[in-house]
């Protein structure tokens, strides 16, 4: 049981994917390697914002992509966390959360109260994104990922913008998330977030260069 | 202002409404496609090709002249050809000297003025921004009415008070295939050239007063409107 991704994509420009990789079910799983790497090509063709032919996605049970079939992404009950955040800039931080709420398709995980405690957001709720530092941005970007209690989160460098302590604290709140049964996949190229997830895939020029098990 | 001309008035303003709210229902989306090019070199290619022709077409009728757009128009709406016969068979009217002809006209000839400037807003739009409403659950229609909407309402009203005062000043396609029929075809600019043609200039002159005023005046607030959305969005 886990989310898989199967795919040989060959870009214009000559870069080439090739991958067969399973995330284990309820683990943190970390895509490493450097830019260029592939890595953030394959969160996006985890949750179908690329809809590149003769690629099979699964998910436990389910298929979401393969040659007969296409699940869209907002059909696959996940949590996306864009490396370059894409709040929606016409709403507050409280407008960016209801957004996301108001789709919520199943009840349980961790509440709003709950994220914007964790995540230190409670005097931010007023602001425009354009007003907040890119550290505040980037903790409400995860909080609106996660508002919305998905079943698997996608972070591409979810500590991207953010200083030692609070990487520190988002990855907990990962590590708090992965407790409450969640799948996560991450994109990092920092060896010390890489570290935190107790799977390692390593990327290299679209191949995967290896898999290694991290003890916690 | 004579009683024929307050109907004139009532006339213009319900054909530019009317205009306006078909190009909402049909130029919006052909916006949206117009915006939407394909960069997979394969799988885009019938669409570009196919949004190569369309644009153009679309663009016509700010070079051609009206008469030209009318007289093919008028051709159309004739009983002897498909669209004026598919007209005639289900209203039992014809379109040619019509009101509904004249917003049929008047959609063609300001379709333009709607689609391109929303064609650009929706081009200008951050395409990650659509695909985090994606990953947060929104259908495409949701997409578009909750994000794409909100996000191009510059484009929209531009679109919208550009296509309506366009209709508003519309002459040479009114004439050809609307003709001069009091309370059913005669817009202001139709009854200015009647007043203009019995050379009574003083009736003339309050209806091209007129015109000239409302036109002014939409753009002066469309340009005030649009420095005001620059200004916020550079500040704050």
């Amino acid at each position: 049981m886990s989310l898989s991704i199967q795919a040989r994509v060959i870009r214009e420009g000559g870069f080439e994917l090739n991958v067969d990789v399973a995330f284990p079910d309820r683990e943190v799983s970390a895509l490493f390697g450097a830019s260029g790497s592939g890595k953030s090509t394959i969160l996006r063709l985890l949750a179908g914002l690329d809809h590149t032919p003769s690629i099979r996605v699964s998910f436990n049970d389910t298929v979401w992509q393969d040659d007969s079939t296409f699940v869209p992404p907002n059909q696959r009950h996940i949590g996306y966390v864009f490396q370059h955040l894409n709040l929606f800039p016409h709403l507050s931080v409280s407008g960016n959360l209801d957004y996301a709420e108001t789709r919520r398709q199943s009840g349980g995980g961790l509440s709003r109260q709950d994220l914007l405690d964790i995540l230190n957001l409670s005097s931010l709720l007023e602001k425009l994104p354009r007003q907040l530092s890119g550290g505040e941005q980037q903790r409400v970007a995860i909080a609106r990922a996660l508002v919305n209690n998905p079943h698997v989160i996608l972070a591409d460098e979810p500590t991207g913008n953010l200083d030692t302590a609070t990487s520190n604290e988002i990855m907990d709140l990962l590590d708090v998330l992965n407790k409450t049964g969640r799948t996560i996949v991450m994109v990092t190229h920092e060896p010390d977030i890489a570290e935190r997830a107790k799977t390692v895939i390593t990327l290299r020029d679209g191949l995967i260069q290896s898999v290694e098990q991290n003890r916690s | 202002m004579t009683d024929s001309d307050l109907v004139s008035l009532w006339l213009t303003l319900k054909l530019a409404g009317a205009t306006t709210l078909v190009l909402i229902v049909l130029g919006t989306p052909l916006a949206w496609w117009l915006s939407q090019r394909s960069h997979s070199s394969e799988r885009g290619w019938l669409r570009n090709t196919l949004q190569n022709i369309v644009e153009p077409l679309v663009a016509l009728p700010i070079v051609l002249p009206p008469t030209v757009v009318g007289f093919y128009l008028l051709l159309a709406f004739s009983p002897n050809n498909l669209p004026g016969e598919l007209w005639q068979s289900a209203t039992g009217t014809t379109l040619a000297f019509s009101f509904y002809g004249l917003v049929v006209g008047s959609a063609i000839y300001s379709l333009p003025f709607y689609v391109q400037p929303l064609q650009v807003a929706f081009s200008a739009l951050q395409r990650e921004l659509i695909e985090a409403a994606a990953t947060l659950g929104a259908s495409p229609l949701d997409r578009f009415f909750s994000l794409i909407v909100p996000l191009s309402r510059r484009g929209f009203i531009i679109a919208i008070c550009l296509s309506f005062a366009h209709t508003v000043g519309e002459f040479g396609i009114v004439l050809m295939i609307g003709g001069n029929l009091p309370d059913e075809t005669r817009v202001l600019s139709i009854a200015l050239f009647d007043h203009v043609e019995a050379l009574d200039y003083g009736k003339a002159h309050v209806l091209a007063g007129g015109l000239l005023g409302f036109s002014f005046v939409t753009l002066f607030l469309l340009y005030a409107v649009d420095r005001r959305w620059q200004n916020g969005t550079r500040t704050t």
